[in-house]
């Protein structure tokens, strides 16, 4: 398995160096120019310099954090990760567990559709991180923020399983029933399979979702730490460069999860032979 | 069979008398050691929350206490949440909190016809001494009018009640010096910040200072307080196209005097304080006041603040790691915190606080340094708590 | 011998908004064993609407549909159907679309295998038993659509257009192996389309519906011993005759669609 994911992996690279390569000269091109500012900005000894330290700083700080135990809470930023995921794994399974079946049962029955739609309307469009408050405070530090995140990976979750559900061709379902299939079987064996592709797409964008989600709650109120916490705590003493490392941490924690979810998603859709 | 029976006895036999010389052999030890080692003693935990969800996590039980400054602890305890475990002010006495810090840009500028930011600095200055020395002679005025008038000045500023404002006033002593007492207690927690990871020690020589005691020196800038008794009262407002920019915190009681001084009463009928030196001062926040000492100094950093009120540990924290364009002139208040814990709950030292979570504003704040001292004082550790 | 397929008076009503549509109206087919019809028919005319009834995915709105002298009700495994768009499942294997039926009945697995090779051998397959659709041709699509359909042994295989995504030369193919498999399987297939030629080629009856609301206008006898030569004398004449039968049809439908019912 390993080595097929490594074969599969120098093949991408293989294929798509011309990108690789304009992706680095991009990121370069960046840091060159965050330095040059940061050069600017002390040229001119501006009021806000400290809060845009070099990159080289910004480096430094990230290896550092990884390495230093900070002596009031005894972290290390590989504590704070792993805190901080947990937190997301939490919250991922509670969304999951809650929207795959009510998403199910929404795009399938139309009188659960109409029962759930009037509060789905209502809560979707306010952003979770309205909530962070209210939660933390009636569910506590440690749920509070896994609900904040189950809330977020909830509604993209929710409305790809319904719209999957949605979407089955009819001549699908007819051949399914001229196969003898009741609507049991046609469900199991027809719509599940169906709908898988587009419940990865739900999970690719809440992760996305989650993410922010976790680092905002954790901003509020937490204990055992968390890469928000971490960002919050160097912020408000103002040490920017370990506050933009975390923020570097953050950013490849994203792109990671929901690198890996889109992997799924791809593979996934490419299997059910739907891409 | 016979020998094959015997030989199992044999070694029954013989685990017998290996788990007994073992567990006998266990036992010596720990009786032994148990007498040398003293009662073992568990940490006391602490989480970080918003000051303003303090209150409530208390009410529901979620923390077993927390450590802010006034009036959240005056908010819980007549709220009959919570009760004071100890005052701040009892943990290490005239420890200072709030101080006036003043933008250096602004000191460097020149805002014509003779007046300049740093002009108007000593003259704000005074008002502030001269608000600060109104209130502490108000305290001790008990039932007289000049109390009333202070009890409704902080009721009119924080937006809580007359009975929080008067257990917090209870409980805080205000002052302008920056006298021996205030210079240690600077030093004291700039080298706590430092210990505690809050201020990375390096930058103290990217801001160019030598050391702690060369920090404090040059980061307490007296001059204006010097210059206090030559100040002149002006029939004029010196700077009025050009008003100063306050900032404060909302409604912490520390900072009261930047109020009293915009009062007419305290001045005198006509006039209010800053009035009376020609002061024309204006709220630097749209929204009246900043939510963190932090978000102050970001907006010093913005240039957005020109004078303003803050705890001593952002003021400090910011200038150095970040390097912002800040210098205190004068002090706010001393003490004016509290540990509360839930009322009723048999917390009455301490020592009490073993495997109790405490709740700070966050671990850069005096508030945590104080926490900090006084549960080490006691032999016991502070751990951050985790799930 | 009880015919396969009894159709009486059948006649739907289909309610679009406020308007009723009559799509089919005095129906009537009876279709014995082992016989091959085309239902031919302008656009409208409802033929897809019987082969649906008597799939049991449409419901009637009046008359009698008998399968095998029995009443048919809801879609079951005894009346297969091949669809135009192929309707296979796109995530499972060629071997696995043909096992769907099968599994529904809980077949045990070594019998189903049994079951999907025979019919992957009839229809041509060898060799793509674990291919997934998107890497078959149109042709071989359809052909795992009759094999899955054929797999569950039903009593008539209803087929609705199901060469119509196909281009010309695959069509033919298929046609000559619809044939071929018919004559192995001796299936009751009931065979809607639109092209005279593919119904002259194929049927042993060609019936020839009206415009809507449909019923039988002609029912036209195919007595040309197979395969059949398109270009013979015979072949023509037939198609000329059925021909004669749709042009006056369609210019019926046309003038309805013009002037609102």
């Amino acid at each position: 398995m390993t080595q097929d994911l490594f074969r599969t992996l120098q093949k991408t690279v293989k294929e798509n160096w011309k990108q690789y390569v304009l992706a680095v000269i991009s990121v370069a091109v960046f840091i060159a120019a965050w330095h040059l500012y940061a050069s600017y900005l002390r040229e001119i000894d501006s009021g806000y310099k400290g809060y845009i330290p070099y990159p080289m700083d910004v480096a430094e700080a990230l290896v550092d954090s990884f390495q230093y135990e900070d002596p009031n809470t005894g972290l290390t930023m590989s504590d704070h990760i792993g805190a901080s995921l947990e937190r997301i794994i939490l919250g991922f399974l509670i969304a999951m567990v809650v929207a795959v079946p009510l998403g199910l049962l929404m795009g399938t029955f139309r009188t659960v559709d109409a029962v759930g739609r009037p509060i789905v309307e209502l809560v979707r469009p306010i952003p979770p991180l309205a909530w962070i408050p209210i939660f933390i405070v009636v569910l506590g530090m440690l749920w509070g923020p896994v609900a904040i995140v189950a809330l977020g990976i909830f509604f993209p979750v929710l409305l790809n399983v319904m719209f999957g559900v949605r979407s089955v061709e009819p001549t699908l379902m007819d051949a399914a029933k001229t196969l003898g299939a009741g609507r049991g079987q046609m469900f199991l064996k027809v719509v599940l399979p169906f709908t898988t592709p587009y419940l990865m797409t739900g999970v690719k964008v809440g992760l996305g979702i989650g993410w922010m989600c976790i680092v905002a709650a954790e901003m509020v109120g937490n204990y055992g730490g968390g890469v928000g916490f971490f960002i919050k705590d160097t912020a408000d003493v103002g040490e920017f460069e370990y506050m933009y490392a975390g923020m570097i941490v953050i950013g490849l924690l994203g792109i990671f999860t929901t690198g890996v979810a889109g992997f799924i998603e791809t593979r996934l859709s490419r299997w059910m032979g739907m891409k | 069979m016979l020998e094959a029976l015997s030989m199992e006895r044999n070694v029954l036999y013989a685990i017998i008398v290996a788990a007994v010389v073992i567990v006998s052999s266990a036992a010596a030890v720990y009786v032994l050691s148990g007498d040398d080692e003293p009662k073992e003693k568990y940490p006391v935990y602490f989480v970080t929350m918003g000051v303003t969800t303090m209150n409530a996590a208390l009410a529901s039980g979620e923390i077993d206490g927390f450590i802010a400054w006034e009036p959240f602890g005056s908010e819980a305890i007549l709220g009959d949440i919570g009760e004071a475990l100890i005052w701040s002010g009892d943990i290490v006495p005239n420890h200072p909190c709030c101080v006036v810090v003043a933008s250096t840009d602004y000191l460097e500028l020149d805002l014509g016809g003779g007046v300049s930011g740093a002009s108007m600095t000593t003259r704000f200055v005074k008002a502030h001494a001269e608000a600060t020395s109104w209130m502490v002679d108000a305290l001790d005025d008990g039932d007289g009018a000049n109390y009333t008038l202070l009890v409704d000045l902080g009721v009119q500023f924080t937006g809580k009640s007359e009975a929080i404002v008067e257990s917090a006033l209870d409980h805080m002593k205000y002052g302008y010096q920056m006298d021996l007492s205030f210079m240690e207690g600077i030093t004291n927690f700039t080298e706590m910040f430092i210990i505690g990871g809050a201020i990375t020690e390096d930058k103290l020589a990217t801001g160019g200072y030598e050391d702690v005691d060369d920090f404090v020196e040059q980061y307490t800038n007296e001059t204006f307080l010097d210059a206090e008794s030559t100040v002149q009262p002006s029939d004029v407002i010196l700077n009025p196209d050009d008003p100063v920019r306050i900032g404060f915190l909302k409604s912490d009681i520390h900072q009261l005097a930047q109020w009293v001084a915009q009062n007419k009463t305290v001045g005198g009928g006509a006039k209010s304080l800053f009035e009376t030196y020609g002061v024309n001062v204006v709220n630097a926040s749209a929204v009246g006041g900043y939510s963190s000492g932090p978000e102050e100094m970001d907006k010093f950093a913005a240039g957005e603040v020109d004078i303003g009120y803050l705890g001593c540990a952002p003021a400090i924290q910011k200038h150095l790691n970040a390097q912002v364009h800040t210098v205190i002139v004068a002090q706010a208040n001393s003490e004016g915190s509290a540990i509360v814990v839930e009322a009723g709950a048999g917390i009455e030292s301490i020592d009490d606080l073993q495997n109790k979570t405490i709740a700070v504003p966050s671990t850069g704040t005096i508030q945590f340094v104080l926490l900090k001292r006084a549960v080490n004082d006691e032999g016991l550790e502070l751990q951050l708590k985790t799930a | 011998m009880t015919p396969c397929i009894e159709i009486e008076s059948l006649s739907k009503t289909f309610i679009k908004g406020r308007k009723e549509v009559r799509a089919l109206a005095d129906f009537d087919l009876v279709v014995p064993d082992a016989q091959f019809v085309c239902l031919l028919g302008p656009s409208g005319c409802g033929k897809t609407t019987v082969l649906r009834i008597l799939a049991g995915l449409e419901s009637k709105s009046f008359g009698v549909v008998k399968i095998k002298g029995k009443e048919v009700a809801r879609a079951g495994s005894d009346r297969g159907m091949v669809f135009q768009e192929f309707a296979l499942f796109p995530w499972r294997s060629v071997r696995k679309n043909i096992e769907f039926g099968l599994e529904i009945k809980k077949m045990p697995e070594a019998e189903r295998r049994e079951v999907s090779s025979k019919y992957i051998d009839l229809v041509g397959l060898g060799g793509f038993e674990d291919a997934h659709p998107k890497e078959l041709s149109g042709g071989m699509k359809q052909r795992v659509g009759i094999a899955r359909a054929l797999a569950n042994e039903p009593a008539v295989l209803l087929m609705d257009e199901p060469f119509g995504s196909l281009d010309a030369q695959t069509r033919n193919l298929m046609q000559k192996e619809l044939l071929r498999i018919w004559s192995a399987t001796k299936k009751t297939i009931l065979f809607v389309t639109h092209s005279v030629d593919e119904a002259v080629f194929l049927a042993d009856r060609i019936v020839v519906m009206t415009a809507r609301p449909g019923m039988v206008r002609e029912d036209i006898g195919v007595d040309l011993p197979r395969p059949r030569d398109r270009t013979s004398k015979e072949f023509i004449s037939v198609r000329g005759k059925v021909l004669a039968e749709l042009d006056e049809e369609f210019e019926k439908a046309r003038a309805k669609e013009l002037s609102p019912d």
